[in-house]
């Protein structure tokens, strides 16, 4: 924690570690954190364009749609539950090398002759079967990716952050205090060198997917190896909006997330064991009772 | 000579185009509405002025012959366009001019005395592009711009708009948006070359552009519009190469005149069939 006296109001107010900016508690003005901004620049800003209200809704919606989501999880859509967050991205443009091997097969049709019987008598017929012939190849790819998306935040893992994507960066705006004022946003926890070995990896799962799917001549592949070189761009830092629902499951705290810009809705939701158990004594029951019925009725 | 320049637009179809201060057009050059139509504008914000141009190498009569030979080249066209004295006049186009260097990697078959008679095959090549021409005018469709064929880029001269006696269109395209379409058109061209000398059948590439560098230019055609009925024509002369680009009504009276003879002939023929036929029948009758 750190104290931040306000400029409206002259309150003391503490402001905990990591947060860029939030508001006074005295005042409701925003504070900003200046210091903040000259550690690790912000480039642009995502602003909400999903609001409070149309978040819940989002919400409510998907945990609707969660059937074996225990009742305490389904009745957590509270737009008050709801704490708006700017989360920090690290935003990479890199051109990414990859050579690969892989067998590529290509078919080919054999003349098959074969006999059948008609009215007892025996006609020999042909028909075309298809084979393949397997070629090892051995190529290059090459590719420009913009605008690739790491979590800065150790509170986004990098999986939920994948799942939120994407995010439209061109409606960013240049950083300015205005657009932070007021939201919570989050400082990056995590460096640059980390992000880099991250958006590394990432750019060549995307190159072997990309060479899998629209690369390799032929019919068929199999056995593909990619080996991708990334030269990054230095990074640039976003902040990107997140709506952060923390709902109390039966077993402990859960979050849930809505892309404040898009309102795609991410998050893990327990089964409830009580309902699926109670459907399957329920399918149980309609069987037993059908078997009975049955059995009475021989 | 240095003169002041000024731009007009066309109320009726955006057409924009800039020319020495005290000249002025009798029409749109490009939709041939009346001069009562071009309103003074100001050139678009942050638009590079051109740096570059190919010179004029038709002349004015060479592009009217051009016109005059189709405009006799179909029976259809209406008598009028034949004897019409469209007035084709210069006009610079705007383009952008853009080198770099091209690395695709690609993939594909070719044929081999396999079983299915094909084989794959992957490799990496380089090219490097110079003066690629963007087109960047936005009163012309594209498939005008498309037909008035390729330019040769190695004419290209020097260029100061305040010395240019042609009126010339004013591009709206920004550097951004001109680096991606020669950037496409680098990527398609080497695509193409690519499929070409290796003979390669179900090509598949990805390639990276860089060093690009591009500047703003002109081309030169020339242009005239006229209106037949409610519709407007317009026909364009590559005045590098002197390929010409048009569309011209077809004459209705022409159309309806040989549709009613047809009718006629028709009509005769069936008479006259239906006459002999009876006249056979009065002939097997009395027989």
């Amino acid at each position: 924690m750190s104290v931040r006296r306000c400029s409206a109001c002259g309150a003391a107010v503490q402001v905990p570690e990591g947060r860029r900016a939030m508001t006074c508690a005295f005042c409701d003005s925003a504070l900003v954190d200046d210091e903040a901004q000259q550690a690790a620049p912000v480039d642009r800003v995502v602003p909400f364009t999903v609001p409070r209200e149309r978040a819940a809704a989002l919400l409510r919606g998907f945990l609707a749609g969660q059937w074996f989501a225990p009742e305490s999880v389904r009745r957590a859509a509270d737009p008050s539950a709801l704490d708006d967050v700017l989360v920090p991205f690290w935003v990479y443009d890199a051109v990414a090398r990859t050579t690969f091997s892989a067998r590529v097969g290509i078919h080919w049709y054999r003349t098959e002759t074969y006999t059948v019987t008609v009215n007892g008598k025996t006609e020999t017929r042909t028909r075309q079967v298809q084979e393949t012939e397997w070629f090892p190849l051995e190529g290059s790819h090459v590719r420009q990716w913009f605008d690739h998306l790491v979590s800065a935040s150790r509170g986004l893992p990098e999986a939920e952050a994948n799942a939120l994507e994407p995010f439209d960066l061109g409606a960013s705006l240049p950083y300015a205090p205005a657009l932070v004022s007021g939201v919570a946003a989050e400082q990056p926890t995590i460096e640059r060198d980390e992000a880099a070995r991250v958006a590394r990896q990432e750019l060549a799962d995307l190159e072997h997917k990309v060479i899998a799917s629209t690369h390799l001549p032929g019919d068929r592949s199999s056995d593909l190896r990619t080996q991708t070189a990334s030269e990054l761009e230095p990074p640039r830092l976003v902040l990107l909006p997140v709506w952060i629902a923390a709902v109390q499951g039966p077993t402990g705290p859960l979050r849930l997330l809505v892309n404040g810009q898009t309102g795609e809705v991410v998050g893990r939701v327990p089964r409830s064991w009580w309902k699926i158990g109670g459907v399957a004594a329920a399918v149980l029951l309609v069987v037993l009772s059908v078997v009975l019925c049955f059995g009475v009725a021989r | 000579m240095s003169a002041e320049l000024a731009a007009v637009r066309c109320s009726g179809c955006g057409g924009t185009v800039r020319m020495v201060a005290g000249r002025s057009l009798p029409r749109c050059l490009f939709c041939g509405a009346d001069a009562a139509d071009l309103v003074p504008t100001e050139p678009p914000e942050g638009i590079e002025p051109p740096v570059g141009q190919l010179p004029f190498v038709t002349t004015a009569d060479q592009a009217r012959e051009t016109f005059q030979t189709f405009a006799t080249s179909s029976i259809w066209y209406p008598d009028d366009l034949r004897s019409a004295k469209l007035e084709l006049r210069p006009l610079l186009l705007p383009a952008w001019a853009w080198s770099g260097e091209v690395e695709t990697h690609w993939t594909g078959l070719v044929s081999s005395t396999t079983r299915s008679g094909k084989a794959p095959v992957a490799g990496v090549d380089h090219v490097r592009f110079e003066q690629i021409l963007v087109p960047a005018s936005r009163s012309l469709r594209m498939s005008e711009l498309a037909s008035l064929g390729a330019w040769d880029e190695r004419a290209l001269t020097a260029f100061d708009p305040e010395t240019c006696e042609h009126p010339m269109e004013l591009s709206e395209l920004t550097r951004s948006a001109a680096r991606q379409r020669a950037q496409q058109e680098m990527e398609a061209r080497h695509r193409s070359s690519i499929e070409r000398d290796h003979g390669l059948r179900k090509i598949r590439v990805s390639s990276l552009v860089t060093q690009l560098e591009g500047r703003p230019v002109m081309v030169p055609v020339f242009i005239g519009a006229y209106r037949y009925g409610d519709r407007t024509f317009r026909v364009l002369v590559n005045a590098q190469s002197g390929r010409f680009v048009g569309s011209a009504p077809k004459s209705w009276i022409k159309m309806f005149a040989a549709f009613t003879l047809g009718v006629v002939v028709l009509v005769a023929l069936v008479l006259g069939v239906m006459a002999c036929s009876g006249l056979f029948a009065v002939a097997a009758g009395s027989g």
